[in-house]
This record gives structure tokens, C-alpha cells and sequence, in this order.
């Protein structure tokens, strides 16, 4: 008998009935080699997503101790209860962790894992290059936050640590980079046949946005880190680096990290609402004008000094930037009052994640008004707005970040885990995520209205080191939801709210390539008018 | 008789472009990377003007050189692509050869003015200067070893005008690399 010859069943009896079927393709790969040698975007956009929460919750507990610390002061440049150069190198690179570490991160996990099933996609674009940008970004995450714990990086006073901490600064900007590329590129490219950029999902809009902005603004913020690094600097060259960076944590490049939660909420809302979204066309557009809103890389200076800022562009543009969020607000409050909305804790978030949003857009107009109108008919503060406004402006958006991220994971749950998550834990943690936010942010926000080291600054820090405590038990509670929730993977519904987009058609867990047969894009709504077709059928 | 018997499944459609959008981002980021590098060389110089490059005269023969050097690149990289697109991967082979030794002699005459200047990197124009042409040319030479893989490819029989993007896509890249050099040449050569 050659080699090719199947055996009969009387020659194999045993064979037969132990395995039944042959493989056909390639072994099916273990976990950890899925997890280590894979460029599944599923398995990528999860990893995002955990090691994104997980270095938010440390984050967080960062600014907690340093606000704790400031609390302590009798005054400003007193000592607390940290060591002093400590809290200096927490000052300096706790926003920096927060955006690079933290919230885009977690954002670029989301997108990583749900852009593709939204525009009916079998892969994201560029699937190594995604699974790279992941790894790259988390070995130079942890990189950075041991040169800050090592008395390196931004503030610290060894040579070696601060120039490290400096080269993964740039790594941390290269890796998001990458990955948000990939996930621009499967919006613009990798679209179901019939899907024009119309139709495209909200949330998938949004990254598309978004994705294509951080792409300039990293690459011009890679500039000045770059600069910094060519002079082989001394720590305190680094230090004095870091407000060449600054303009990321000011108004506009601030608003950034939070055009994906405008998308979000865009697609949470109008599912929640059972009714497709209004004037679906114009909260695109908002969304794509507080993109061209954010973009911030013209305001950064020499040494700190910007001779953009408090322009009357940079004043039009800090007032601007709050008109999409209003009129994103605006269509979502009119799909919920043409709809028959059902309260849900994710419903919860993608609106209190507008709110803090508007707030964050306010007191950025309050400040850009009080700043350039010193001497003027404008003239609404006793003091210019200090730093301390700036401050509070991107700890409201860090703030909505995390009540949006919260929304997109309790609403996308069943597509991300396979379950839908405890409800009333759900609410609980929208509880705590909001009153963490507003403590996080509002308080730095009124404080900048205060002369710099005023008597209120202690109450208010130690108000702030709450809300960063509060954000950080709610991320520890939503990880600790998901887990609970994955256990009973596969268990519940796989689409509970009955949506309205094409992530809602597949299975938990989807199948190899995503979709069974290639989806089309008629609508923007395809599984509503599916929906919405098969009742006028039934009658 | 038709040629394509009709029972026959259609051919899948190629990816639509999705190198070509992938290396517009990229060439997207490099372009912000080196215009800021630029603005802010611009930026310091206005405030330094007279001591600006006082020891270290940079004669204009040789960025004019580089210019044309790169002008000529273009020519030959979208040679490059236009021949894949026309299954003509001898040409195609040609061109992305030609591109890559003026790409190779475009990074061989910056190294030349680098060394002839004598520009420390110490001194206070030194550290912007060296910034701004070095990213430019690490940005061309990233482009150039993109172009060489593609070319290799090409060899290997991949590309042609069914899926035309392995050269497209780095014919993007370098276009953007010779358009920054017009503002350095003008910004930093040509106005100093």
C-alpha cells in the first residue's frame, strides 16, 4: 500500500472511531502562542484594552499620591509626605503616563477590536504591524514608568534613567502611531462592499479621525523628543525638555484623547434609544470639526514660550472646540426624544461622558476668554487663569475618556467577552467614574480660577487625589466586571440591545476571518432596516 | 469563443489600495516630524540671526546639487511605478534601480556637506541644524530601504497591474521626501 492510500475501515477500526475527522489546515495555534505569535486583531485590541486599564489604574493611583502630597504642603513649595524629588518626577510625567500608557491606549484597544467587525472587515489593516505596535508599546510602557520609579525620566537627576526615560517617551509616540494607522487605514480601506464613509459606524468614524490626527500630532511631538535626545542631555536638560511637550496636556491638543468618545456615544445612544441616530451626516461632521479642533501642534513654542498661544486663533479655537460636542449633544438628545430609550448604566456613560466633555470645553473657554482678554472689555478674572486650569481641563478629559471607555466596554461587552456584564455593578461604577471625574478634574478647573497658591489649593488637591482614587477603584472594578464576566464566556445573548451596526450579526466568538459571508454595507443602520423589514414581512 | 469559460469563478478583487493609504500615513508623519523640526529651526534662527552659521558658511553649490539629485529620483520612482502598472517589470526593475542609487547619492552628498561644514553639535545652531537635515535624511533612507524590499519583490514576480501598490507605495513616500526638501533647501540653504 503507498503512502497515499487511505486505509479501509476494517484496516482501522479504532483510528476511525477516535478521530473522526482529519485536519484540514494547520494545527489550531495554543493561547499562548495566539497570544505571543498572533496578529488576530481580536486577541491584539484585548491585550490593548487590559494592559491599557491596568497601567490606568496605576496611573491614577500616581496622581492620587501626588495630590495627596500637595494636600499635605503648608505651602507650595513646602514638603509633603512624599520625597520631595519623587513628587517632582510624578508631577512631570503622571500626565504623560495617563495619555501615552493609559487613555489612548485603552481607546486604540477598542478600535483595534471593534473597527474591523464595524465595517465588516475579516482582519484590520496591517495585522503585524498592529500586533507590533502593541508589543513595542507595552515593553516601552513599562520602560517608562520603572526610569520615572528609578529617579529618571522628566524631573529626575540620573543622567542615564532621564535619557531613557526620554527615548521611551518617543518609542511610546512611535507604537501609537503605528497602531493608529492600522485602525485608520481598515476604516478607509477595509469597508464592506457598499459601505461608503457615511455609513460608516460612529465609533469607527471617530477613530478614523482620531487615528489620523494622533498620527501628526505624535509625529510632531517625536520631534521635540528627538531634539532633547540629540544633545546627549544632562537630567536637567530633559527636565527643562518636558514644556516642549507640554502643549499636549493645553488646550487644543488636549481635546485629542476624547474624539473617540464622541463616536461612542454616537453609537450607544440611538441603540439604546431603539430609533437610528438623527441627522446621522451632521454629528459626522461635528465629529470630524472637534478632530481639525484638536489639532494642536501649531501651538508649541522654544522653551516653553509659545508665541501662538493666546492668539486670537488659539482663543477662536479654544472656543470653537466646544460647538461639535454641543451639536454632537444636540443629535443625541433628539434621537433619545424620538426614541423610546431603555436606561442602562452604558446609556449612563455615553452621556455623562458628554457632560464632562462640555465642562472640560468650558472651562477651556473660560480660560481662553479670562487670558486673552486681560486689559480688554473681556477682562472677566482678577487674575489670569493659572496652570492649575490647564491642569483640571485634561483631567476632565482624562475623566471622560474613562466614563466613555467604561460605556464602550459594558455596551460592547458581549462582542468583547461573551457575556453581558452585572448590570447593577455596571451602574455602581458609572456612580463612582462620574463623582471620581468631577472631583478629578472640576476642583484643578476652579483652583486655576484662584490665584496660584491661594489658601483654597490644599482643600482642592486633596479633593482631586479622591476623584484620581475614585477613577482608579472604578477601572479596578470594571476589570474585575470583565473578568467575572468572561468566566461565563459564550453563555449570554450576542446581542442583547438588539443593534443596529455589523458587529451586532456575529457570533462571541467570532468566527476565523469574522464574518461568515462577506457583509454589505447598504445602510448605516443595516441591522435595524433588517429588523425593521422582517416586521413589515411578518404583517 | 469566449476566452474565460462562463462557469468560472469570478478572480477575487485585490485589496484596495491599502499600502498606498498605509504609506500616506506614514509619509504624513514624517512630513510633521521633519516641518516641525523645520519651524523650529526657523523659529530659533530668527531670534539668533546674525551669529546664525557664522563660522560655518555652507556654500549653495552643493543643496543645489542634492535638489536636482532628488528631482531627478522622482522622475525615475514614478518611472518605477507607471511601468509595474503596465506590467513592464523590466522598466520597472530599472527604475526603482536608478531611484535607489540617486537616493544612495542624495545621502552620500548630505553626509559630504556635513563633513565639510564642521559643524559641531555643540554649538548653538549646530544641535537645530543637525536636526533638521538628519531627519530628513533618515526619513529618505527608511524610504529607500522600503523601495529596495519592494524591488526585491518585484524580482520575485510579485506586483504587477492587477495589484500595482508594491511600487505606488513607496512612490508616496519619496515623492513626500523630495517635496520636504524644497522648504530645507529654501529655509535652511538658500535663505540663511
Amino acid at each position: 500500500m503507498t503512502v497515499t492510500d487511505a486505509p479501509t475501515a476494517a484496516e482501522a477500526p479504532e483510528a476511525s472511531a477516535a478521530a473522526p475527522a482529519e485536519p484540514t489546515g494547520p494545527p489550531a495555534p495554543t493561547v499562548v502562542e495566539a497570544v505571543l505569535g498572533g496578529s488576530d486583531h481580536k486577541v491584539v485590541g484585548r491585550m490593548w484594552i487590559a494592559s491599557g486599564l491596568v497601567f490606568l489604574v496605576v496611573d491614577l493611583i500616581f496622581s492620587a499620591l501626588l495630590n495627596s502630597d500637595i494636600a499635605a504642603r503648608t505651602s507650595l513649595d513646602a514638603v509633603g509626605w512624599l520625597q520631595p524629588d519623587l513628587a517632582t518626577r510624578f508631577a512631570y510625567n503622571t500626565p504623560l503616563m495617563l495619555l501615552l500608557c493609559g487613555l489612548i491606549p485603552v481607546l486604540i484597544g477598542l478600535g483595534t477590536y471593534l473597527v474591523p467587525l464595524q465595517v465588516g472587515s475579516p482582519v484590520v489593516a496591517f495585522p503585524r504591524a498592529a500586533a507590533a505596535a502593541f508589543w513595542g508599546w507595552l515593553l516601552t510602557s513599562i520602560i517608562f514608568i520603572i526610569t520615572v520609579v528609578a529617579n529618571g525620566s522628566y524631573g529626575g537627576t540620573n543622567a542615564n534613567a532621564a535619557r531613557l526615560g526620554n527615548v521611551a517617551v518617543g518609542a511610546l509616540l512611535v507604537a501609537l502611531a503605528v497602531a493608529a494607522t492600522c485602525v485608520a487605514v481598515t476604516v478607509l480601506n477595509l469597508r464592506a462592499e457598499g459601505m461608503t464613509l457615511r455609513r460608516v459606524p460612529m465609533f469607527a468614524w471617530s477613530m478614523c479621525v482620531a487615528g489620523s490626527l494622533w498620527v501628526l500630532t505624535f509625529a510632531s511631538a517625536l520631534a521635540r523628543v528627538v531634539l532633547i535626545h540629540i544633545q546627549r542631555p544632562t537630567p536637567d536638560i530633559v527636565t527643562a525638555g518636558w514644556a516642549d511637550i507640554g502643549w499636549l496636556f493645553h488646550q487644543p491638543a488636549l481635546y485629542l484623547a476624547a474624539i473617540p468618545v464622541l463616536g461612542i456615544a454616537a453609537d450607544i445612544v440611538p441603540v439604546m434609544a431603539r430609533t437610528p441616530q438623527r441627522a446621522p451626516g451632521a454629528v459626522q461632521a461635528a465629529i470630524g470639526a472637534f478632530g481639525f479642533l484638536s489639532f494642536g501642534a501649531w501651538t508649541q513654542g522654544i522653551d516653553g514660550k509659545s508665541t501662538a498661544v493666546n492668539t486670537i486663533v488659539w482663543v477662536a479655537f479654544a472656543l470653537a472646540a466646544i460647538l461639535p460636542v454641543l451639536g454632537v449633544v444636540g443629535g443625541l438628545a433628539d434621537t433619545i426624544r424620538h426614541g423610546r430609550p431603555q436606561v442602562t448604566a452604558a446609556l449612563g456613560c455615553a452621556l455623562v461622558s458628554q457632560f464632562l466633555l462640555l465642562l472640560a470645553g468650558l472651562s477651556g473657554a473660560v480660560a481662553a476668554i479670562a487670558t486673552a482678554g486681560k486689559g480688554n472689555w473681556f477682562e472677566i478674572l482678577d487674575v489670569p487663569p493659572s496652570v492649575g486650569m490647564s491642569i483640571g481641563q485634561f483631567q476632565l478629559v482624562a475623566g471622560a475618556v474613562v466614563v466613555g471607555a467604561l460605556g464602550a466596554l459594558l455596551f460592547w461587552g458581549p462582542k468583547l467577552w461573551g457575556n453581558l456584564a452585572n448590570e447593577t455593578i455596571g451602574r455602581a461604577l458609572l456612580l463612582t467614574a462620574n463623582l471620581g471625574a468631577l472631583l478629578y478634574g472640576a476642583s484643578h478647573a476652579v483652583l486655576g480660577l484662584t490665584a496660584p497658591g491661594g489658601d483654597g489649593y490644599r482643600a482642592f488637591a486633596a479633593i482631586a487625589a479622591a476623584g484620581a482614587a475614585l477613577l482608579a477603584l472604578t477601572v479596578l472594578g470594571l476589570l474585575s466586571l470583565a473578568a467575572a464576566a468572561a468566566r461565563f464566556s459564550g453563555s449570554g445573548p450576542a446581542d442583547p440591545w438588539g443593534g443596529f451596526t455589523l458587529e451586532w450579526s456575529v457570533p462571541f466568538p467570532p468566527p476565523a476571518g469574522n464574518f461568515e459571508t462577506s457583509p454589505t454595507g447598504s445602510s448605516a443602520t443595516p441591522l435595524y432596516q433588517d429588523a425593521d423589514e422582517s416586521a413589515k414581512g411578518g404583517d | 469563443m469566449p476566452l474565460v469559460p462562463p462557469d468560472t469563478t469570478p478572480a477575487v478583487r485585490p485589496r484596495r489600495r491599502q499600502a498606498v493609504f498605509g504609506a500616506s500615513y506614514a509619509a504624513a508623519g514624517a512630513a510633521m516630524l521633519v516641518l516641525t523640526l523645520l519651524a523650529l529651526y526657523l523659529e530659533v534662527r530668527s531670534g539668533d540671526r546674525s551669529a546664525w552659521l557664522a563660522q560655518n558658511q555652507i556654500s549653495l553649490a552643493q543643496p543645489n546639487v542634492q535638489l536636482f539629485t532628488l528631482v531627478m529620483s522622482a522622475v525615475t520612482m514614478q518611472w518605477a511605478a507607471w511601468a509595474i502598472a503596465r506590467d513592464e517589470r523590466g522598466q520597472a526593475l530599472w527604475a526603482s534601480g536608478i531611484t535607489l542609487l540617486l537616493g544612495l547619492a542624495f545621502i552620500n552628498q548630505t553626509w559630504f556637506l556635513w563633513t565639510n561644514l564642521g559643524l559641531p553639535l555643540t554649538n548653538a545652531a549646530g544641535k537645530w541644524f543637525y536636526a533638521v537635515t538628519g531627519a530628513h535624511v533618515a526619513v529618505a533612507a527608511i524610504a529607500l530601504l522600503y523601495l529596495l524590499l519592494m524591488a526585491f519583490r518585484v524580482l520575485g514576480g510579485s506586483f504587477g497591474s492587477r495589484l500595482p501598490e508594491g511600487l505606488s507605495a513607496p512612490a508616496v513616500l519619496w515623492h513626500v521626501v523630495v517635496l520636504l526638501y524644497v522648504p530645507i533647501w529654501i529655509g535652511v540653504y538658500v535663505a540663511k
